[in-house]
């Protein structure tokens, strides 16, 4: 991996063998003051967690609110750094932060934010906002201008009326536009798109989702989609992973998740939606209040709100394995195709006994 | 709340040492040759190396500095160059009393003036009254304070003989009587002179309670009348922002407190300093400013402590 | 939000900041709050700087003992002369460009270095940050006057020298302003967009958080003003400041205290030239603080 240079960044797009996004025991974790102690209590906003994504693949990660996914998606951009484990993007390890992989970066990973109104530095005309990331790219003005203009023209924007405006003189749809053409222009091995419809209306939702799937086709991107509207989800992302607390409860294809959750959170995720859920499986609650990150459960940390936890769930934490083809679970009883626990005794293979 | 003051503990130690270590930067490396201007004419050399002996002028800085500042924190505050070479510990307790009055006096009456008119323009819901205390309020913050005090000094004390222009009756003198009412009248300069930035933190922070916070509009809805609604709600809440407005206004006293003594020709600290930064008093100046500092410093931590103890939401965030 | 655009934006010659939001501003800045103390504070700037020459006014201290105290009106003294018998016209306008250049130099001081600290700190927010904090609690905790007298003291009076004390406790000021200022915009998304462009912290500092933060630190360097030409005024009452006989507002009325009974005129004329100036300056933060309320939110 080290044997690649960093030349090789200019052709992302080539096909090899390897993941594009290969992440390993991924660590974050914040402190922040705790009451009525005069140590910090430390949030363990993502804890221990490995996937990949291959080229042209788009994974999308669900979970509630605090679950971690944003936490994970800005430490891809080292926003901050990670506390423990490997980040590699198109065979560059991330987590190493010096002049190098600072300037190969913009061609690695860039990210579209949540809400654009942040994500937009509101002094700068969008000309300025989309050439940013082809700064260090050593191209020459014209170069850059016309690769602009074309992105530009590409997310649906007209560069000679638009160009020129600030952010505040756009609207919302046009704004994340001008967000989505800041993060594709410097073509990009990889994007992050945290919530990218969450904060528009819904006309303007379903232009700009299907912008993102027509730019993925016609570029081949590879997106790490960060949502918890499973309607975006099923529409652009090939694969899905949940996540609870910081941790990957399960993996799988769109399909396979969709139609056959194996983790009760992933059954009660899709519980929530109506249309989502086969009449014949049994909806799934979930219950209670998910609890604080600063303190997670012991053994498996879904145990507190799941309706099959058992006395070995509090002690062994589950550990991801394959239950089918292509099927990723952490879950010591997973959910069989009727939506109850297929089994009664945990596989050994979830409780880490064999190697 | 525990953790919020040892926090700021080491933090307002720093703070201390810093102020003390500036102080001292200030006398002893910008330029001027301390020994000749102490000397001035009576410049011999047996004269020059007793007071550079002194001053421990002849060690490195560093050392100068901590040294110094041993004595400081064991009271050993040294004696004034300038005949007639009291004790500056005892020049500072002299200073004390006027300076500690009019901080007094003076915070009192930029309260009273402060709270007091903005919450007349605020009560009233009349612009132009507002407008009315606004123009108060700019008009003196816009007067430097020694004009504001020359201006009234000469007009209430020299043309209409209403007060008397001395400022200062040491109560040994004249009684605590003869003292405490010689000292209102610059303490009133001192209040009017810091009383604008007061009223517009306050104004603001009682138009923000108006405006923003459910329960008023629960007591609009009850048909409660907004004079009695301040009155009986908003004050209460507001009170926090009173403690800031205190804490910012200790250090402006304190500023203007040199400036009104040298009006008045009173003997407190503002004088202490002016003069012997004057006369290069080194031992007198480094105790005087360094104790203000400490004063300023640990005022402003009271009303941090107050304001944690008072607003349970700053309480628990803990700093 | 919807952008009512004028169809024919792209046939007016542009600038780089664009037609549109040049006419926009203009019309923020159009209003008497603003108007009426920017062109006090005009009037004041060229008759301290253009007056003198332009009137053929004696220089402020070559005044004759016996021409002293000559009412307001004399002949070849407009308003009249001081004690020494110096003009006092020439000493108010001469006065007024040495407090205005010691009170701007002075404010322009603490803009730079106190913008530059609080932006350093609020960008590198762990060691660096709170170190510099820590330098300018240090700095804010002196009571400014105070310091100011002990710098000037040690010194010496000069014109300069004033400078370097008042400038020196304006970088606390501007050092917190600019701190809250940048941890506010370091929140921001863009921040981490342009980091993951590959662009310097340095960089990002000057293109993203300068532009957006410079504003407030504008907004609040005209209160930073006025409390800057106090402080002139304070310290040259005191003898700590300009010195005599160069004048300046604050030592004409340190100078002439004493004759406060038998001329008020001496005090009262730079008083209220003070005043309107501060006055203006106070005015001035205020209508423009103003705008920024009601079209930024």
């Amino acid at each position: 991996m080290a044997a690649r240079n960093i030349g090789s960044v200019n052709s992302p797009h080539q096909s090899s063998g390897e993941p594009l996004l290969v992440v390993t025991n991924l660590v974050q974790e914040f402190s922040v003051p705790k009451r009525g102690s005069l140590r910090n209590a430390t949030v363990s906003a993502v804890a221990d967690v490995s996937f990949v994504v291959d080229r042209g693949e788009t994974l999308a990660i669900v979970g509630e609110t605090g679950s971690g996914k944003t936490s994970l998606a800005r430490t891809l951009l080292g926003a901050p750094p990670p506390k423990k484990g490997g980040i590699t993007i198109d065979g560059h390890d991330v987590t190493k932060r010096n002049r190098a992989t600072r300037k190969a970066q913009s061609r690695l990973v860039q990210m579209i934010f949540q809400d654009p109104s942040s994500a937009l530095d509101p002094t700068w005309s969008v000309q300025r906002i989309v050439s940013e990331p082809l700064q260090k790219l050593g191209l020459s003005r014209q170069e850059r201008d016309d690769r602009v203009a074309d992105t530009l023209r590409r997310v649906g924007l007209n560069p000679e009326r638009h160009s020129r405006r600030r952010p505040s003189e756009l609207s919302g749809g046009q704004q994340q536009r001008v967000a989505i053409a800041r993060a594709l222009v410097g073509r990009p091995a990889l994007t992050v798109l945290d919530e990218p419809v969450t904060a528009l209306d819904a006309a303007t939702q379903s232009q700009v989702v299907e912008l993102l799937a027509e730019l993925k086709n016609e570029f081949g991107l590879t997106y790490l989609l960060i949502a918890h509207d499973l309607a975006v989800v099923q529409q652009l992302a090939d694969r899905v992973a949940t996540m609870y607390l910081g941790k990957i409860c399960e993996e799988a294809s769109v399909a396979t998740l969709f139609s056959t959750p194996a983790h009760p959170y992933t059954a009660a995720l899709l519980s929530a939606i109506p249309s989502f859920t086969p009449d014949e499986r049994p909806r799934l609650r979930l219950l209670g209040e998910p609890p604080s990150p600063i303190d997670p459960p012991t053994g498996c940390r879904f145990r507190t709100r799941c309706a099959f936890a058992q006395e070995v769930c509090a002690t062994v934490e589950p550990r991801l394995r394959e239950v089918a083809p292509g099927q990723n679970v952490a879950c010591h009883f997973p959910l069989g195709a009727d939506g109850t626990p297929s089994t009664t005794v945990p596989a050994p293979e979830s409780l880490g006994t064999v190697a | 709340m525990l953790r919020m003051i040892l926090g700021r503990l080491p933090q307002m130690v720093i703070v201390v040492l810093g102020t003390g270590f500036l102080a001292f930067s200030i006398m002893f490396v910008l330029p001027g040759d301390v020994v000749r201007s102490i000397l001035g004419d009576n410049y011999t050399p047996q004269a020059a190396a007793q007071i550079s002996a002194q001053l421990h002028l002849n060690q490195p800085f560093l050392i100068r500095y901590f040294s110094w500042l041993g004595d400081f924190v064991t009271g050993q505050l040294g004696t004034s160059l300038i005949p007639p070479h009291q004790q500056v510990s005892d020049l500072l307790g002299q200073a004390l009393l006027p300076t500690g009055e009019m901080l007094l006096f003076g915070q009192i009456i930029a309260i009273v003036l402060g709270v007091g008119l903005a919450v007349l323009s605020v009560a009233s819901r009349n612009r132009v009254v507002d407008r009315i205390v606004q123009a108060i309020a700019l008009v003196c913050s816009s007067i430097p304070g020694f004009v504001l005090g020359l201006l009234l000094l000469e007009l209430l004390a020299v043309q209409f003989q209403l007060v008397s222009p001395r400022g200062w009756v040491a109560p040994a003198d004249g009684g605590w009587g003869e003292n405490i009412s010689h000292i209102l009248f610059p303490s009133l300069i001192l209040g009017l002179f810091t009383f604008p930035v007061m009223m517009r933190v306050f104004r603001a922070e009682l138009v923000s309670q108006l405006d923003d916070e459910d329960y008023v509009t629960l007591a609009r809805l009850k048909g409660i009348s907004t004079g009695r609604l301040i009155f009986r709600h908003v004050l209460r809440n507001s009170s926090f922002g009173l403690l800031t407005v205190v804490g910012i206004n200790v250090a402006r006293l304190v500023g203007g407190v040199v400036v009104i003594e040298a009006i008045f020709g009173i003997p407190g600290m503002g004088t202490l300093i002016k003069n012997s930064v004057q006369q290069h008093d080194t031992p007198a100046a480094l105790a005087s400013i360094t104790f203000v500092a400490i004063f300023v410093v640990v005022a402003n931590l009271l009303v941090d402590i107050a304001y944690a103890i008072l607003d349970p939401r700053v309480r628990d965030a803990a700093s | 939000m919807t952008t009512a655009t004028p169809t024919n934006t792209s046939m007016i010659p542009t600038s780089k900041r664009g037609p549109r939001l040049r006419l926009y501003r203009a019309r923020a800045y159009r209003k008497p709050s603003v108007i009426v103390p920017a062109a006090i504070l005009l009037f004041i700037l060229l008759a301290c700087f253009a007056g003198p020459t332009l009137f053929h006014l004696p220089k402020p201290s070559v005044g004759n003992l016996s021409d002293y105290l000559l009412p307001i009106g004399s002949p070849h003294h407009l308003l009249g002369t001081n004690t020494l018998g110096n003009d006092m016209l020439s000493q108010l306008l001469v006065g007024g460009q040495i407090t205005i250049i010691v009170s701007v130099g002075a404010m322009a001081l603490g803009l730079v270095f106190g913008t530059l600290i609080g932006m350093i700190a609020g960008y590198y927010e762990r060691i660096v940050g709170a170190v510099l904090m820590r330098i300018l609690d240090i700095i804010f905790a002196f009571p400014d006057i105070i310091l100011a007298v002990a710098i000037a003291a040690y010194l010496g009076p000069s014109v300069i020298n004033t400078i370097w004390a008042i400038g020196f406790f304006n970088i606390a000021g501007f050092g917190r302003i600019a701190r809250a200022q940048t941890l506010r915009v370091v929140r921001m998304d863009f921040i981490v967009a342009g980091r993951s462009s590959g662009i310097s912290g340095f960089s990002i500092l000057w293109t993203h958080i300068w532009p957006n933060i410079a504003g407030r630190v504008f907004a609040y360097a005209l209160i930073a003003l006025s409390y800057a030409m106090m402080a002139e005024a304070s310290l040259s009452f005191l003898g700590l400041g300009v010195p005599i006989p160069t004048p300046s507002w604050g030592n004409i009325i340190g100078s002439n205290q004493s004759y406060m009974s038998l001329a008020p005129l001496l005090i009262v004329m730079p008083a209220i030239l003070l005043f309107a100036t501060i006055a203006s300056a106070n005015l001035l933060a205020d209508g423009l603080q103003e705008k920024r309320a009601s079209t930024i939110e």
